[in-house]
């Protein structure tokens, strides 16, 4: 009796400890935003009822805003969560993981009533799969340990290192080594929507080996069993020897394929044997993959074989397997470095699984568990969980599909609407068939305050539907709107980037201030999709959640924030040369951009701060604009400087001075992308060539040349590539000549664009041809198949070129002359025709191709760019969809002069 | 008397000491003098030609063409360099033929000269160009000198290390005085020099890669197909060396293939990868008469990774040259690409490391070797024999070292003659050296062995070999590809 009493008074102390301390359904944003603020009771009661998915049992006919969140999906669920960790969560959830938002749905139970239902659960559950935890591997543990408190889990998780406290506003992990495998837990963090839909967990796209070292790291206290033998050896081998002749430096029993058993980091083997019990007899498909040499034996034959030093590699075999035991051995060796070991198998019946976890240590079929319990399925359980899952509301919130169906719920509860501010679900005590919330003061308090105001709430909108939306999804545990929110100070120091200098901008995540004016549609979309890296110096990643969970904001931000105010300035001149002044101002002699901004692949000088290519994809052109002339307005403390500053720009020269049409060049030019010409100053060494005296003659692979490319560059500022494959000049550009950093850095792969602008492109292919009438037409054969024949270059004193090549009777010299005019350099063109014997008739010599027009002034002008100033006689003819400008050729005493101006 | 024994035996004793305290080095027989370069400009040097004015041409991977005044002046520091020509693409060949600079590259042969002597080069004319370039940096072409018929020699690589992607990638062609083309060889990988012998036979270096185990110095006997098919659907568009070849086969060995394929001239010497180099590059030929040393009529080939001088003694059997292969000077400033041997003894080596890495670690070089009149203690020849080998030395040698089998070490191997990347060295025997017998003129020893592997490489390491002086070998290693044995 006293022993009693003293039991009843110790639980009572415990009750009332437990009370005062209270774990409680724990949701970052209740902790952070609502707890605390009296005036948004009923706003943080509307969010309790839908973050714990009160309203699958309590039907709303009106549900005011409710951000509702779906329960994990338990398909399967045996085999992703450890039996026993099953068992004790549902006997009671807030014990086994403070802070759960699962209700204990035998609260009122006596303890044999609770104890028969929660092991028929547990037996219905586990018979979905089946479950063997594995132990953590030392290297991938420590990869995944960084990666944890890099890539953003912290936000919401919180720091995990030993010095760091637990905070109130993180999502509670849970004892997870209890709980997942490795290939589980790699397979959620993969995917984590699919068996959380509900979205609050998003997809941090991990790599494969990312969820595997962060998985490794979050269970590296798992014990596993020790199922298999193993025998260790030392040596240093370059291939696998025969561990079978040799004797073990030591042997015993490892949990799964345990490479430290050996107690050494280099120089050891080790074999490990172990029985498999196969039920369908049929093909069983084996991986093997090691760090160094592997192979895998089925009963004495190699199955797999991945010998060799080597870092790790996978190999797969397959073997015709019978019903009954087989024995496995897996033989390894370790040289130095890395060292893994890892075996996954799939078969009849068997989706893909940890081999390791499957074997056992005698032929004797036993469930091993590391402390020694032992487990039975037993059918007529599985029969009454199942029933249970869904009497007693399991099947509410989640979803389980035996055989492709999900189980229906038969359990009803009252609903919303006529529910009373006490008792039930979140009443202090527990009451029998009642699931019990644990729910704390404040937190009954707000949702009974919202059912009160049920008819009067209503469906928030504008910037409080962002609220709601943002504090749901902890958008707030990275990002700042309007002041509310952002990185809390607790977790400041676990955001870190790559490049300190770039200080806080290069680590913590931007601000959602303003974001639907600075975001256009289809980025914003793309990020609440897909997640987005546009800042790879930040090493916290911005997630993916899925539109459709996040919805809101996709209207929501454009809908608040934008703004129209700037419009694009208009210019006299044509586009590309408007693309030309902002791809000079970008450039190293301009403002100077590409200092902190890489273009591209090509890095910038100093910092790699975000690319320029991706503005025009992610930016809206009007926000652009006011951002340029005041950057700290629109993004507090960014080291971004304005070269407008109060709107006037350091620039006076450049586009008459004109802010807006500077801004508007700039934009224009990004606009084009990765087609835009890259601007000075960036991709690491240049070797610009620039003719200061003579003309400069690269020979070389050039873009929209064929490899025999020529290129000239004259000290006038015009150039141009003539093509000795083809006989024509292909390219001719302004400013800048060539980068030869392509071709003279390394081995020299690669076409190398010119460095200009102003590029225009001259027609390739032959460039005279006999047309019999100018119906016919130009032969589309390459000129060396048509006979042409380069015979080389000369240069005059001025050290310009005249290129020579010969086509049937005939032998051409071309020149090409720059010629200074008030604005760009043009070209002046000589073609001298020589004939040898009969000179042809018909004869033509094609100028251009394209969209071509005759001005009222005589002149031809390509593409709206380049004039072409042509003798009287020349003909414009529309040939294959494109129109062409032929020059005929007329021989006079075997000779002909063909002259073309080039001016752009 | 006893005392003078004794006095003897100690003076023997503290000279052999001697020596083996302060081996000779290279440098004490062939200084090497290093070029100070322009300023600011980067010569990578592939391709050298003295021109008959005495100033020395030299033909960069940038496409400029130098002239060297005072190159051959006891003070390298002397030198005057000016640039005569620029444009053209990755020059690794150079000519002269009255008054035109011939200049093997990318694209073609073209010829060059300066006509209003003003000392910059403004003719260029296409010689020939009929071969293709598809765009890959792999694509080299390299040129030799005249032959006797006025002909240049241009290998051309082939589109990576595999594949033939435009017409006569992987095959040796001849540019011919009146500037037709004439496809000659097939069968070429990836060339890193050509020359020729002081018979006028052509030669070129290929490399390790597809079909080559390792590198190796190869002869052009026209006709002849060198190894690699990638290239062989160019027969198509010619007959001028007949049909196409059989396949070989991969996995096997270099002469179980050139036994069925009449058409394989197998490698002349098998460089042994890292043992003597990486990279094979430029060849010459000491056809100076004495002026660079003993080696007459012997041949130099560069490799580029090892920045280093390999010297080549050929003999012919059976209507094919082979022979060994010997260490002859290291410490070239870069990687070794151009090698040149002039009339007055000089080598000039030309180096670079784009690219490709070497154990010279100046990005490009100039350098000169030459002859201080010293004779090197080296295995001057080694002559296969149907049961051994004769080696002639240098100098005169001590009969009780030389005649000692505890001197020699022999191992013999190969590679696997295969369609992938390279080979490991294989089939390894260790031959016995049954008798080593000193030659009456004390200048040479008739190795007699035990087990001769045809086709193999025979490493033999003559570490106990003393001269009269009793010094040691300056280079004890010898390489000799055995692929055929002499009856």
């Amino acid at each position: 009796m006293r022993i009693l009493f003293a039991l009843a008074f110790a639980f009572c102390t415990y009750s009332l400890h437990s009370d005062a301390m209270a774990a409680h359904p724990q949701l970052p944003a209740f902790e952070r935003f609502y707890a605390n603020d009296e005036a948004k009771e009923i706003d943080a009661g509307l969010y309790l009822l839908g973050e714990l998915n009160c309203v699958k049992c309590h039907q709303a006919d009106k549900q005011p805003g409710l951000t509702l969140r779906s329960a994990p999906v338990l398909t399967d669920v045996g085999s992703r969560i450890d039996r026993q960790h099953i068992e004790k969560f549902i006997a009671d959830p807030q014990t086994v993981k403070p802070g759960t938002l699962m209700p204990n749905l035998f609260a009122g139970l006596s303890d044999a009533e609770k104890e028969q239902k929660v092991t028929a659960l547990t037996h219905f559950l586990t018979n979905t799969g089946s479950f063997q935890p594995t132990p953590a591997s030392g290297p991938f543990v420590n990869k995944g340990r960084n990666l944890f408190h890099q890539v953003g889990c912290v936000a919401c998780h919180g720091s995990q290192k030993k010095e760091a406290k637990p905070l109130a506003t993180s999502v509670p992990l849970g004892k997870l080594d209890e709980k997942y495998s490795i290939n589980a837990l790699t397979d959620f963090l993969r995917d984590p929507h699919k068996h959380r839909p509900s979205g609050r967990m998003p997809n941090l796209n991990l790599k494969n080996e990312e969820a595997r070292d962060i998985a490794n790291y979050l269970l590296k206290d798992v014990i596993a069993p020790a199922n298999i033998l193993y025998q260790a050896f030392e040596g240093s081998w370059q291939e696998l020897p025969d561990f079978g002749t040799m004797t073990p430096k030591s042997s015993g029993k490892s949990a799964g394929f345990d490479l430290t058993v050996a107690g050494k980091r280099n120089n050891f083997g080790i074999r490990f044997i172990g029985y498999l019990h196969i039920e369908k007899a049929g093909r069983y498909n084996f991986r093997l993959g090691s760090d160094d040499g592997s192979w895998l034996l089925i009963d004495g034959e190699k199955i797999v074989d991945v010998d060799g030093i080597h870092p790790h590699s996978t190999k797969t075999g397959s073997v015709e397997l019978t019903a009954g035991v087989h024995e496995v051995i897996v033989d390894y060796f370790q040289g130095g470095g890395e060292w893994t070991l890892a075996a996954d198998y799939e078969g009849p019946g068997v989706k893909r699984r940890s081999l390791a976890a499957d074997l056992t240590p005698t032929k004797k079929k036993i469930v091993v568990k590391a402390d020694g319990d032992t487990f039975t399925l037993d059918e007529q359980l599985v029969a009454e969980g199942r029933q249970i899952f869904a009497s007693v509301g399991c099947a509410n919130c989640h979803d389980l599909k035996i055989d492709n169906q999900n189980i229906k719920s038969t359990f009803a509860a009252k609903k919303l609407a006529e529910l009373k501010p006490e008792g039930g679900c979140q009443a202090a005590g527990s009451m029998k068939g009642v699931p019990h919330f644990s729910l704390n003061e404040t937190q009954s308090k707000v949702i009974n305050t919202a059912l009160s105001q049920l008819n009067s709430a209503e469906t928030p909108t504008g910037e409080q539907a962002v609220f709601r939306t943002m504090a749901t999804f902890n958008c707030y545990a990275c990002h700042a709107r309007n002041d509310i929110g952002g990185v809390e100070r607790e977790r400041e120091a676990d955001f870190v980037g790559t490049i300190p200098e770039m200080g806080d901008e290069g680590r913590i995540p931007p601000a959602l201030t303003g974001a639907g004016d600075k975001l256009n549609d289809s980025w914003l979309q793309h990020i609440l999709n897909n997640g987005a890296n546009d800042r790879p110096y930040m090493l916290t990643r911005m997630p993916k959640f899925g539109a459709n969970h996040v919805k809101t904001l996709l209207t929501a931000f454009p809908e608040l924030d934008r703004k129209t105010l700037s419009p694009r300035a208009k210019f006299d001149q044509p586009d590309y040369r408007v693309k030309a002044e902002g791809r000079a101002m970008v450039g190293e002699k301009g403002l100077s951009c590409v200092k902190c901004h890489p273009f591209g692949n090509k890095k910038s000088s100093g910092i790699q701060a975000l690319d320029l290519q991706t503005m025009s994809t992610r930016l809206r052109e009007d926000w652009f604009y006011r951002y340029m002339i005041n950057p700290q307005e629109y993004r507090r403390g960014t080291r971004m400087p304005s070269a407008w500053p109060n709107g006037r720009t350091i620039l006076p020269k450049v586009l008459d001075g004109d802010t807006n049409k500077q801004l508007s060049a700039i934009w224009m030019y990004l606009e084009d992308r990765d087609k835009a010409a890259v601007p000075l100053g960036v991709g690491g060494q240049s070797i610009v060539l620039e003719a200061k005296n003579a003309p400069i003659i690269y020979r070389n692979f050039i873009t929209d040349l064929s490899p025999r490319g020529i290129a000239v560059g004259y000290p006038e500022e015009a150039h141009l590539a003539f093509d000795a494959e083809e006989m024509v000049v292909r390219s001719i550009w302004h400013g800048s000549f060539i980068d030869a950093a392509k071709h003279w850095v390394g081995r020299g792969q690669g076409n190398q664009n010119p460095l200009g602008d102003h590029l225009v492109k001259l027609p390739t292919g032959q460039p005279f041809a006999v047309l019999d009438s100018l119906d016919v037409s130009w032969p589309t054969d390459k000129a060396r198949d048509a006979g042409y024949s380069f015979l080389g270059y000369e240069l005059n004193k001025a050290g310009r070129p005249t290129f020579l090549y010969a086509f049937a009777s005939v032998t051409v010299a071309d020149y090409s002359t720059p010629v200074p005019n008030k604005g760009d350099t043009s070209f002046s063109r000589t073609l001298t025709v020589t004939a040898d014997g009969k000179a042809p008739e018909n004869f033509y010599l094609r100028v251009a191709t394209g969209n071509i027009e005759k001005r009222a002034d005589g002149l031809y002008v390509l593409d709206k760019i380049l004039e072409l100033k042509v003798p009287s006689d020349a003909i414009t003819r529309s040939s294959n969809g494109k129109q062409e400008l032929l020059l005929p050729v007329i021989f006079t005493d075997n000779k002909a002069e063909l002259k073309v101006e080039y001016v752009w | 008397m006893r005392l003078l024994i004794s006095l003897c035996l100690l003076t023997i004793t503290t000279s052999s000491l001697i020596a083996q305290e302060n081996p000779p080095t290279e440098d004490d027989y062939y200084p090497l003098a290093a070029f100070t370069l322009p300023e600011g400009e980067v010569l990578e040097i592939g391709a050298i030609q003295p021109i008959p004015d005495g100033r020395l041409a030299v033909g960069t991977r940038r496409g400029e063409i130098w002239m060297v005044e005072n190159a051959w002046s006891t003070d390298v520091g002397k030198a005057k360099l000016t640039r005569f020509a620029h444009g053209m693409h990755e020059i690794l060949g150079l000519a002269w033929k009255e008054g035109w600079l011939y200049v093997t590259h990318r694209p073609d042969v073209s010829r060059i000269r300066d006509t209003d002597k003003d000392g910059k080069a403004d003719e260029f004319e296409v010689v020939n160009d009929d071969w293709g370039i598809s765009g890959d940096y792999h694509e080299y072409a390299f040129g030799s000198k005249f032959d006797k018929d006025g002909n240049i020699w241009v290998t051309l690589c082939l589109t990576g290390s595999f594949s033939s992607k435009v017409p006569y990638r992987g095959w040796c062609v001849r540019v011919t005085p009146d500037g037709k083309m004439i496809p000659t060889c097939s069968g070429i990988r990836s060339p890193g020099g050509m020359g020729f012998n002081a018979k006028g036979d052509v030669f070129y270096t290929d490399n390790q890669g597809p079909w080559n185990g390792t590198c190796s110095l190869k002869w052009l006997k026209p006709g002849s197909f060198q190894g690699h098919p990638g290239g062989f659907e160019w027969f198509k568009m010619t007959d001028a060396i007949g049909e196409k070849p059989t396949e070989p086969e991969s996995g096997s060995r270099i002469m179980a293939e050139a036994k069925k394929i009449t058409e394989f001239e197998p490698p002349v010497i098998l460089f042994p990868y890292k043992k003597m180099g990486q990279s094979a590059s430029g060849i010459a030929c000491d056809t100076t008469n004495g002026k660079f040393g003993p080696f007459k009529n012997q041949m130099f080939v560069g490799d580029q990774t090892y920045s280093t001088i390999m010297r080549c003694y050929l003999e012919e059997i059976e209507g094919h040259y082979q022979g060994a292969c010997f260490p002859f000077r290291s410490g070239i400033g870069s990687g070794t690409l151009g090698v040149e041997m002039t009339e007055s003894g000089a080598m000039f080596v030309g180096g670079t490391n784009r690219g490709w890495g070497s154990r010279g670690n100046k990005p490009f070089s100039l350098d000169r070797i030459t002859w201080n009149g010293k004779v090197p203690f080296e295995i001057l020849e080694m002559k296969a024999r149907p049961d051994g080998f004769e080696l002639v030395f240098t100098e005169e040698i001590d009969p009780a070292t030389v005649g000692n089998l505890d001197s020699y070490k022999l191992q013999t191997y190969t590679y696997i003659f295969q369609s992938s990347y390279g080979s490991p060295e294989v089939d390894h025997t260790f031959p016995k050296i049954t008798s080593a017998k000193v030659g009456a003129d004390k200048k040479s020893v008739i190795l007699t062995i035990d087990g001769l592997q045809e086709g193999h490489v025979h490493e033999l390491m003559s570490a106990g070999v003393r001269s009269k002086a009793g010094l040691p070998l300056l280079h004890n290693e010898a390489y000799y590809t055995l692929n055929y044995i002499p009856k």
